[in-house]
């Protein structure tokens, strides 16, 4: 009997591990392959209109993006002295302001190919996805940054010709908090936001 | 039987504690961690020694509106041109540049990649019509960039403060200085010189300007209309490229940085 138990202990703890361990560079390519393919498709579709491809792209965003912990990093120490409601704001109208961006850079899609080149852990949890483009034999880079969290990926970063989005973001948003605070910032993202969205959309 | 009961405990509970944080905040991305490190970068934002600030403005203000009222329509009359016509113009302003990419190179000490962009200047210029065809692409002699403001940063000398030069776009001291040191020296430009055809450094300047400026009319306008501060921005993303450039992270020939700059040739 206590044979039997030891067995029974081992095969299960065998299997606890296999099926906890962490993903492999193989799953994140799959799972990011899945997420663009969507999206694509549906700008592959003229008859729909950019309403409703802005609305995938939000959805695709507030699903598959570390949007909160984006926020906090592009706003470095202003999010510690910013209230909970500010931030939580502020978390609203940057994922609005990323899906805004990607939209415009999206816009442009007409018929590129891609190709998912390598896929690298570069430290534990931490994936760099290289994309490569082909238009009219132009080649474009894209490195997606990519977030293993509880069993599911979050994309953190989109670099394009070795500039990361998010840096550059930061770096912007920086510049605006040396004179003003994140309240204050919050409005000026809103109004940029609405000329974003009318800039898409019109 | 008291410790099979354990064992069993012990298994339940291993179970529930596996399976829990699958099961709760499943789309939650609010406790996801992510560090500067992960961007490889600093936990707050390295100041850019930009000392000039404010005359840098009015001058990127003013490159802002050339490239609108110049620049920007010109390339998109350009872009309309069929696309083997515009990829014949760019292979061709791209073999033009590899004399002086050459000599940087070997100053640099990658002999290596100096052999194969001399290849590559052979076979293009011979076989390649003049440089409009990239045949040496397709027999694996890559295009690889180098100037002489990467020279000047490979021999360790410092940045220095980041300007906006008037047409030419971003820019620090130790770029200009490269820019300036590739006028004097570029072999292309010299020979031109050498054989009273001057001016043509003017026309080889603005097409490889327009040349460039047509692959990344989205780009840029994607950064111009979704930025809140899109000096800060295009800031950021100069000295992200040059730094990438100068460590050779990747330095084959992609499509250029969404900047609006000019190059000097």
């Amino acid at each position: 009997m206590k044979k039997n138990l030891t067995y029974f202990c081992f095969l299960f703890f065998i299997i606890f591990y296999t099926t906890n361990s962490s993903a492999n560079s193989s799953d994140v390519k799959n799972w990011l392959k899945y997420e663009i393919d969507q999206i694509i498709n549906l700008y592959k579709n003229d008859e729909i209109s950019a309403e409703v491809k802005l609305n995938a792209i939000k959805e695709t965003i507030n699903k598959s993006f570390a949007g909160k912990s984006i926020a906090k990093f592009v706003v470095g120490n202003k999010w510690d002295e910013a209230s909970e409601e500010v931030r939580e704001n502020f978390v609203e109208l940057f994922k609005e302001h990323l899906s805004l961006t990607v939209g415009s850079l999206m816009q442009s899609y007409s018929n590129q190919k891609y190709e998912l080149i390598d896929a690298t852990e570069v430290k534990k949890g931490l994936f760099k996805i290289d994309m490569e483009l082909t238009f009219n034999e132009q080649k474009t880079l894209v490195t997606w940054g990519v977030k293993e969290h509880k069993n599911k990926f979050y994309v953190m970063d989109l670099i394009i010709a070795d500039i990361s989005l998010m840096r550059a973001k930061r770096s912007e948003f920086s510049s605006v908090l040396k004179k003003k605070n994140l309240k204050e910032l919050n409005i000026i993202l809103k109004d940029q936001n609405l000329e974003s969205y009318n800039n898409l959309i019109n | 039987m008291q410790n099979l009961v354990k064992t069993f405990i012990f298994i339940f509970l291993s179970a529930v504690l596996y399976i829990s944080p699958v099961l709760s905040d499943e789309n939650d991305e609010n406790s996801i961690e992510i560090t500067s490190s992960d961007y490889n970068t600093t936990p707050y934002d390295q100041e850019i020694f930009d000392p000039f600030e404010p005359v840098n403005r009015v001058v990127f203000k003013f490159n802002n509106v050339a490239d609108r009222v110049v620049l920007e329509p010109i390339a998109k009359g350009y872009r309309r041109l069929p696309s083997p016509v515009q990829t014949g113009v760019g292979n061709f302003f791209s073999n033009l540049k590899l004399p002086i990419i050459i000599i940087n190179q070997f100053l640099q000490g990658q002999f290596k990649n100096a052999a194969s962009s001399t290849g590559r200047l052979v076979v293009n210029t011979t076989i390649g019509i003049g440089g409009l065809v990239d045949v040496a692409e397709r027999i694996g002699l890559e295009e690889k960039d180098e100037d002489f403001g990467q020279t000047l940063a490979v021999w360790g000398v410092n940045e220095g403060p980041y300007i906006i030069l008037p047409i030419f776009g971003p820019s620090n001291l130790r770029d200009t200085t490269g820019m300036f040191i590739t006028s004097l020296t570029d072999p292309t430009n010299l020979y031109l010189v050498d054989q009273g055809e001057g001016e043509w450094i003017a026309v080889r300047t603005a097409g490889t300007a327009v040349d460039q400026r047509s692959k990344i009319i989205d780009e840029v306008n994607t950064l111009r209309e979704n930025s809140i501060d899109y000096y800060a921005a295009v800031r950021s993303s100069y000295y992200q490229n040059r730094d990438a450039a100068i460590k050779n992270r990747d330095d084959t020939e992609l499509t250029p940085v969404p900047l609006i700059s000019v190059e000097f040739e």
